[in-house]
């Protein structure tokens, strides 16, 4: 167990460092620099700038300007050329790029992520300390909302198998599958915030903020949990195992409790990864339309503004939050089923 | 009396059995459930809607009416209008057109990725299997979502982009089913044959063990289109997907909602027919899944 | 107390299914002298188990119907009895093991928990009281090293081992009948006989009466003292052991008698099995149900089911011909 743990941990390792990559590459192919869409500074504040974001990298320009240099242009003239255009020739970009690989990922290993591009006096740390525990508090009151009315809708319409009461959660199950969160959440703030004036519509400033982006988040995850819930305990309830506790005069709710749902709830179980990753996305517009100020609002705003390594930072994050979710899960599983064997 | 001659030589009556192929027997099933059936004539419906709608009401999905504003609905105008003035009924029909096609474009980019490596990993089974599978692990536990917007956002926000980006990521699930049921299929007689017969790798893959997986393909790919069409709206919603002037149903829902404080119409609408079209895919899944499977059925 | 320790008296279990009723048991009346064992025989689909699960009251309602003229255990109808009776008898006074002992046993507790749980119903043990009865059963059934295998899960033991599980699991409360459905069907035909010579020295030790529910005459031979032998829902013939593999009187019973390998034949002798399916319960045929597979049917087989014929203490037959 505990070395299938540690297995499991640094397997995360090569996960974590292809997102990493991968999201480097885009930042790096995209068109256009950081700070292209800002008003011009003077170009000596400029090459100061991409300096410090390792935009630049001193070593790359001089080593392979003699060899790139242009037919009748002096060494000098050059480089007043690439002054104005850096990273122009190929090689030289790729040189800066491998620089700046190096460079973040060193800083990332210890757990630096870099000042942000778009607020120069603010790190990326800052806003991730700042966002982090508000979308693990929203992610938590969903996943608890999830859970309560999915667990509870499926066990109801397990027991009630094709009576109205099952009908009735299975049709709201479907039902809350297919409304979107975004359609959804704006109809509730409709509802309980503009019209019965109930719940604040916006912001996050106590447990009443927490209820309709919690209810909303959820929602959808409650209606797989509860599908999965029914089909899992209807499949159990067939098992011949539960004929012989009933042939040994348990009582129902011993049957239920003690012999049934553990293996009916195996497959919520192995659902709550991908929930999870679900939760997180999900996390990205509940966040705007309640104006919550979470990482996934951070992110979109990162995004639309090319704040790359604010953006990138949260990629990642998120990336170790799934992994670390997704290795709980296998080892409740194990605990929760005997046979599983951690190999 | 001996026990052999007790039993010998004596006719049985026995039943004849018409036999119906699978799809047959699917159809027959999927026509029994009403829920199912309505799905698809609400799907039907939707479809016409939003194709033939626009010629039907001949208005455009651009014609402004800055001095009309936002208005509740009326005869002139079913669903109202925003707030710019242009009806929101010929606009909620437009936005259907680009949801539906982001959604069928999108879901056959992620079919054509999934069957191919499901139907690959399947068919040479050992290392290449095992390696492939890993891989589909792992991407499963990478948050895509995100990596699509950083994508989007840096290069550009074509629709053409969005169809590749969320077919891009959503093949997982599909090279997972197909794989499994190449692994069964392979086994079989008829694939034997084939191969004795000296058809070739690409030729038993396609010509044989997919189509014969066709079954669990299209259940799949059914339940596909409303997640990507969800994913699509989701996109416009945050401002990455389709672009204005252009409509799509989550840039309408978008609009609706800043705007509900004092037209809730504008929710309201393009709202319900996007849940409704998503409802009746998702019910016509579980009904396909329910007629093609029954063994699955609880 | 009655010598009978079981009566069932016309036992019906119909279970409503799409486009109608399948009658699993249709009429069926047995009975059980105290300690003596019980063998039910018949194809799979003929209602044997089914009879035993309407009588302890594990057919599901609905969709099954159960109903009849009574089924007394120690003189007591289960059939009236509520589902709270029937419960504090199941697991006690009458246990039952199971065909399949792979999935019999629940893949996620341990076998220690599995046993205490019937022990801390019924007897109201504390969970270590109820251990220390459930090792001594362990070894009772041939376990070996208890002490370590009881912490075990089902997982962890060979399909006989786990058999074993299940016969100390039912022999706990010392049961006054013991149902035992297939319980060596799904076991190596070496590991089959270990498990029935268990069975009956354990069943002399506790004084307990069997129903021994098999499709297997030769399982019945040496282990049963009376035969009811099944067929779609209906006793088609019951005698005593020796009667019925002396001189089957019903077509059923010989075909499935020369379908039994023996030692004692003769050599060029063959083995014969019956041909056909048993018929759909949802549709049976018109007259005998066994017709359509009957060697000796008559245009009367067709138009009625025959009359149960009575040939002395215990033994009948339900046949035109026989």
């Amino acid at each position: 167990m505990g070395r299938y743990v540690i297995r499991r941990i640094l397997g995360i390792v090569p996960v974590l460092l292809v997102i990493f990559s991968l999201s480097f590459v885009l930042m790096r192919a995209a068109p256009g620099g950081p700070f292209d869409a800002e008003k011009p500074v003077p170009a000596e504040v400029k090459r100061n700038l991409e300096l410090q974001y390792h935009l630049r990298e001193p070593w790359c320009e001089t080593r392979f300007l003699p060899a790139l240099r242009e037919p009748g242009l002096s060494l000098a003239e050059e480089r007043a050329l690439r002054e104005a255009a850096p990273g122009a020739s190929r090689i030289e970009k790729l040189c800066t790029g491998a620089f700046q690989y190096g460079w973040l990922l060193s800083n990332y290993v210890q757990g630096d992520f870099g000042p942000s591009y778009k607020y120069k006096d603010r790190s990326v740390n800052e806003f991730i300390a700042t966002g982090l525990p508000v979308t693990i508090q929203l992610g938590l009151v969903a996943a608890c909302f999830a859970l309560l009315i999915g667990l509870g809708a499926g066990l109801i319409a397990a027991m009630k198998q094709n009576l109205w009461q099952d009908h009735a959660a299975m049709g709201a199950a479907l039902l809350g599958i297919s409304i979107p969160n975004f359609v959804m959440g704006p109809v509730l703030i409709f509802i309980f915030s503009l019209t019965l004036l109930w719940l604040p519509p916006a912001r996050w400033d106590g447990w009443q903020y927490m209820i309709i982006p919690g209810f909303t988040l959820g929602g959808v995850y409650a209606a797989y949990i509860a599908r999965l819930t029914r089909g899992g305990m209807l499949e159990v309830v067939r098992q011949d195992y539960i004929r012989t506790a009933r042939a040994k005069g348990l009582s129902e709710r011993l049957v239920i409790l003690r012999h049934a749902i553990r293996g009916g709830l195996l497959p919520v179980v192995s659902y709550l990864g991908p929930a999870m990753a679900g939760l997180l996305t999900g996390s990205i517009v509940i966040e705007r339309i309640f104006n919550v100020p979470g990482i996934g609002r951070y992110f979109v705003d990162a995004a639309l503004n090319r704040d790359i390594t604010l953006a990138m930072a949260v990629v990642v994050v998120n990336a170790v939050f799934l992994l670390v979710a997704n290795l709980l899960v296998d080892i409740v599983l194990g605990l929760l089923d005997p046979r599983v064997r951690y190999e | 009396m001996s026990a052999e001659a007790l039993f010998a030589g004596e006719d049985l009556e026995q039943e004849v059995v018409q036999g119906t192929s699978l799809w047959q027997d699917a159809w027959r099933r999927l026509r029994k459930n009403r829920m199912a059936v309505a799905s698809g004539v609400i799907l039907l419906g939707v479809i016409v809607f939003c194709v033939a709608g626009p010629w039907l009401v001949g208005s455009s999905f651009e014609a402004q009416n800055l001095a009309y504003g936002a208005q509740g609905a009326s005869w002139t105008h079913w669903f109202g209008t925003d707030l710019h003035g242009r009806d929101l009924l010929v606009r909620t029909m437009y936005g259907g057109r680009i949801s539906l096609l982001v959604g069928l474009c999108a879901t056959a980019v992620s079919l054509t990725i999934g069957v191919a490596y499901g139907a690959i990993s399947g068919y040479f089974g050992g290392r290449i299997d095992s390696t492939m599978m890993r891989i589909v692990d792992v991407l499963y536990t990478i948050p895509f979502m995100f990596v699509v917007i950083l994508f989007l956002v840096l290069f550009g926000r074509s629709l053409v982009m969005l169809f590749v980006a969320l077919g891009a990521v959503s093949w997982l699930t599909m090279a997972r089913i197909v794989r499994g049921q190449v692994l069964s299929l392979k086994q079989s007689e008829f694939i034997e044959a084939a191969r004795a017969s000296g058809v070739r790798h690409a030729g038993i893959i396609f010509r044989h063990l997919v189509p014969n997986a066709l079954g669990p393909i299209i259940v799949y790919t059914t339940l596909t289109i409303p997640r990507v069409m969800l994913e699509e709206a989701f996109l416009s919603y945050l401002g990455l997907g389709v672009q204005p002037p252009m409509a799509s149903w989550g840039l309408l829902v978008s609009d609706g909602a800043n705007a509900m404080t004092f037209f809730p119409h504008m929710l309201l609408f393009p709202g319900a027919v996007l849940t409704v079209t998503l409802f009746a895919l998702n019910f016509l899944g579980d009904g396909l899944r329910d007629a093609l499977d029954p063994r699955m059925r609880t | 107390m009655s010598e009978l320790v079981l009566e069932v008296k016309d036992l019906h279990v119909e279970y409503a299914v799409d486009g109608g009723v399948a009658k699993a048991v249709d009429g069926v009346s047995l009975e059980l002298p105290r300690g003596k064992t019980l063998a039910v025989v018949g194809e799979s689909g003929s209602g044997k188990s089914q009879t035993m699960y309407g009588i302890l009251g594990l057919v599901p309602q609905p969709p099954g119907k159960v109903f009849g003229d009574g089924a007394l255990f120690d003189g007591e109808d289960l059939l009236a009895a509520g589902e709270k009776r029937l419960r504090t008898l199941r697991g006690d006074r009458i246990a039952m093991i199971f065909q399949d002992p792979m999935t019999a046993l629940n893949p996620f507790l341990s076998v220690e928990r599995q046993l205490t749980e019937v022990l801390e119903a019924h007897k109201g043990m504390s969970r270590k009281a109820a251990r220390a009865d459930a090792l001594e059963m362990l070894r009772k059934v041939g376990i070996p090293d208890p002490e370590r295998r009881i912490d075990q899960y089902p997982h962890q033991f060979s399909g006989g081992m786990r058999q074993r599980v299940m016969i100390a699991m039912a022999l706990l409360c010392r049961p006054a009948l013991l149902v035992a459905d297939e319980p060596t069907t799904a076991l190596d035909v070496t590991i089959q006989a270990q498990i029935l010579e268990l069975l009956r020295t354990l069943q002399a030790e506790l004084g307990s009466s069997m129903i021994l529910i098999t499709h297997d005459l030769g399982v019945v031979a040496g282990n049963a003292d009376f035969v009811a032998v099944m067929y779609a829902g209906k006793v088609v013939e019951r005698g005593t052991a020796q009667a019925i593999f002396r001189e089957p009187l019903h077509p059923y019973t010989k075909g499935l008698l020369a379908s039994v390998p023996r030692l004692d034949a003769a050599q060029k002798e063959q083995l014969v099995p019956i041909p056909g399916q048993p018929p759909d319960p949802t549709r049976l045929p018109s007259g005998c149900p066994f017709r359509p597979r009957c060697p000796t049917s008559t245009e009367r087989c067709t138009q009625a089911y025959p009359e149960v014929r009575s040939l002395g203490p215990g033994r009948e037959v339900a046949c035109w011909n026989a």
